[in-house]
């Protein structure tokens, strides 16, 4: 009878085994009820701030005049999110009809003389060094460019190798660019440092944006794109570093490549794309460079020109 | 798609029409002024020169006297050297190592994409949680929606600031533990504990000292000066002002208090009736200031430049209460 009892009885679940995971689901989901309760009777959310939002009355008009799809709804409320943010209203009211002194002064755009600045308050211009930072990052990377595109001249992008442990040809060329290549120490040296400085300076950047609270309202997306470029930075130094295909590139490979796989489903399919396969491979020097010197320098340079040209229409924050 | 053309032009009307209208009834003395700049020439041009050149010197000078490292070729078959990434990796790397402190979970997977179970163990929380920074810092405009963009004014996202980052300089630190215990403990292994503890805790105390400077700022003169916000309440209620006719430079409480100026009531003229001072909406004493330069200025007491005429405003042990 017992023994029969205990052969009906299931085998201890997931949950079971794992007594935590039901408390922490259940307080999301609470979590989340109060929230929506919170949002539908119109304490917060969109109830509460369509009366002072003119966005959303301008949507709430249109649709009164004429009912919209669902696509047009949702084209509408993106459109007006970005036309908050980038005054394009502004700018098609320039183009279309203002007089051309305005339009001058909103291209020539300049620097405000805030109250901080009539009343000579130093604490702000104790920021003020900071706010080159980006700027800066922006030249060390054009340094980089420059630096890579000669190295770019000699560097052979292969891994294979005549017996284990022999040196590759991306290994030689590397040497061979550091001994017989005109000038070619200092290019490499230059563009070495450049990463280091780069990173650090892209970071104290991060760091100045965030203590002067610029990524604020109507900055949230140049802030997105910001981590975006964060991102292109530290992989564009991670594949950097793996081209010469040393014991350190080796040694960091070994490492991304684990990390990549120990993530079930996507990351496989990650490893395979970005380090070609999910062990190391010869191919892994040849994805690294094509990452290195295409596809980073195009995503990294687009998103770059429209940070700032973000930067240029939005103007600067200064913090009050 | 020409639907949606449309619909842009008539939102921009709409949304005109309303602008106009809120400008009309709410701000009717704004409208779209033009702004009186500062050019970029020389102003930002001259910082910029200096900064650019003087990185650019650390970078040659690196680039002469600093080798860039080439190790021995690397091997697939027998990569037996321990290797640590690059400096700004680190972090991700010193994360890796403490989630060898999460129990491997074993968990059911999506089976067409995994296997029917996965294994949760430390290789994937440490790589799961390099993550969270990016996560944190991606959602952060839209948590922090408040206005003030100040350090001083927003001393707790500043103290969070710095406990990021000191936690990332010991997420770094951790990372290479074995280094510092060779170096400094002899291999003993049992600093192993003493570095993890300074890892998690040593960010707070930091973070918290920075959060308490800053509060003790918020009582400065700079801080009110800058909070001024030209509401003109204080002329508005002057009798002084309302006989004189001087259209600009206007009162200004805390300007006048700071600066050791007296721009709209000059220091004999006023009546120190402290109109001005109630209504202020940054509590300067203006009256007291005037009495005091009054009796600086009859030699009666010592000059002294930091005295500082903010009323104390009390709100609480946090400052959570309102004003
Ligand atoms: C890849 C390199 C980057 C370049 C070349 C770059 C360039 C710039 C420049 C030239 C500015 C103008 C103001 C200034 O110089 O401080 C700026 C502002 C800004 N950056 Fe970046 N940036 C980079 C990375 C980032 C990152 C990683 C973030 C944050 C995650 C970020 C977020 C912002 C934000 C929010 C602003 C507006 C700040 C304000 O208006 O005060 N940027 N960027
Ligand atoms: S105290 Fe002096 S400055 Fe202030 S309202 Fe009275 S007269 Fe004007
Ligand atoms: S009343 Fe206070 S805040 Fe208003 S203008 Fe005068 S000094 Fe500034």
């Amino acid at each position: 009878m017992a023994a029969e009892a205990l052969a009906a009885s299931p085998a201890p679940g997931f949950f079971a085994q794992n007594p935590l995971v039901p408390v922490v689901l259940g307080l999301i989901i609470a979590l989340s009820v109060v929230f929506l309760a919170l949002v539908f009777t119109g304490i917060i959310g969109p109830k509460a701030k369509e009366r002072l939002d003119r966005k959303r009355q301008a949507i709430r008009q249109l649709g009164d005049r004429k009912p919209l799809t669902l696509i047009e709804k949702t084209y509408l409320i993106l459109f007006a999110w970005i036309d908050e943010r980038l005054r394009l209203r502004h700018f098609s009211e320039q183009l279309a009809l203002m007089p051309a002194r305005d339009a001058y002064y909103t291209i020539h755009r300049q620097m405000p003389t805030s109250h901080s600045d009539k009343y000579n308050v130093k604490s702000v211009w104790a920021w003020y060094p900071f706010y080159c930072l980006g700027g800066l990052a922006f030249v060390v990377f054009l340094e980089l460019v420059i630096t890579g595109v000669v190295l770019g001249f000699y560097y052979i992008p292969s891994g294979v190798v005549k017996a284990a442990g022999a040196p590759s040809p991306a290994y030689e060329s590397v040497g061979f660019i550091m001994t017989d290549v005109p000038f070619g120490y200092i290019m490499r040296s230059l563009h070495h440092w450049g990463t280091h400085v780069f990173v650090a300076i892209v970071f104290l950047h991060m760091m100045r944006v965030f203590f002067t609270g610029s990524y604020k309202n109507p900055r949230e997306l140049n802030w997105i794109i910001g981590l975006i470029l964060l991102q292109v930075t530290l992989f564009f130094g991670y594949s950097g570093y793996l081209l010469p295909w040393d014991t350190l590139a080796v040694g960091a490979a070994t490492i991304g490549v684990n990390m990549a796989t120990s993530l079930p489903g996507l990351g496989p399919i990650a490893a395979n794309l970005v380090f070609g396969g999910v062990t190391l491979s010869p191919a892994t020097v040849l994805r690294m460079y094509w990452f290195h010197i295409f596809i980073l320098p195009a995503i990294g340079t687009v998103l770059m020109i429209v940070h700032m040209l973000i930067v240029w229409i939005q103007g600067v924050a200064e913090p009050h | 798609m020409v639907r949606l053309l449309d619909l842009t032009r008539e939102y921009l009307e709409v949304r005109r029409e309303l602008d106009r209208h809120y400008l009309d009834t709410y701000k009717k003395s704004l409208g779209y002024e033009l702004m009186e700049g500062r050019p970029f020439f020389p102003y930002e041009a001259i910082r910029d020169t200096i900064l650019i050149t003087a990185v650019m010197a650390i970078l040659l000078f690196l680039t002469a006297f600093a080798a860039p490292p080439l190790n021995p070729p690397g091997n697939l078959d027998s990569q037996t050297e321990f290797i640590f990434p690059d400096w700004y990796l680190l972090w991700s790397f010193g994360i890796l190592k403490l989630a060898e402190d999460i129990p491997v979970i074993l968990a059911p997977g999506l089976p067409p994409l995994t296997p029917e179970i996965v294994e949760l163990n430390a290789l994937f929380w440490g790589s799961a949680l390099s993550g969270v920074p990016f996560m944190v810092l991606g959602a952060l405009p839209f948590i922090d929606r408040g206005k003030e963009r100040r350090p001083v004014a927003a001393p707790f996202r500043a103290a969070f600031g710095i406990w990021g980052v000191m936690f990332i300089a010991t997420q770094s630190m951790y990372s290479v533990n074995m280094i510092i215990d060779q170096q400094y403990f002899h291999n003993q292994n049992f600093s192993f504990p003493l570095l993890k503890a300074i890892t998690y805790l040593a960010p707070f105390p930091v973070a918290a000292g920075f959060y308490f400077w800053l509060k003790s700022l918020q009582k400065g003169y700079e801080f009110k000066l800058n909070r001024c916000y030209q509401c003109w309440l204080c002329d508005d209620a002057c009798p002084i002002t309302q006989v004189t006719s001087k259209p600009f430079p206007k009162l200004n409480l805390i300007y006048n208090s700071y600066q050791k100026q007296f721009d709209g009531v000059g220091l004999w003229e006023c009546l120190t009736c402290g109109a001005c001072t109630a209504v202020c909406p940054e509590e300067i004493d203006y009256d007291s200031y005037v009495l005091y330069m009054r009796r600086v200025a009859m030699g009666i007491e010592k000059y002294d430049p930091k005295k500082s005429f903010v009323r104390p405003r009390d709100h609480g042990p946090l400052g959570l209460l309102p004003p």
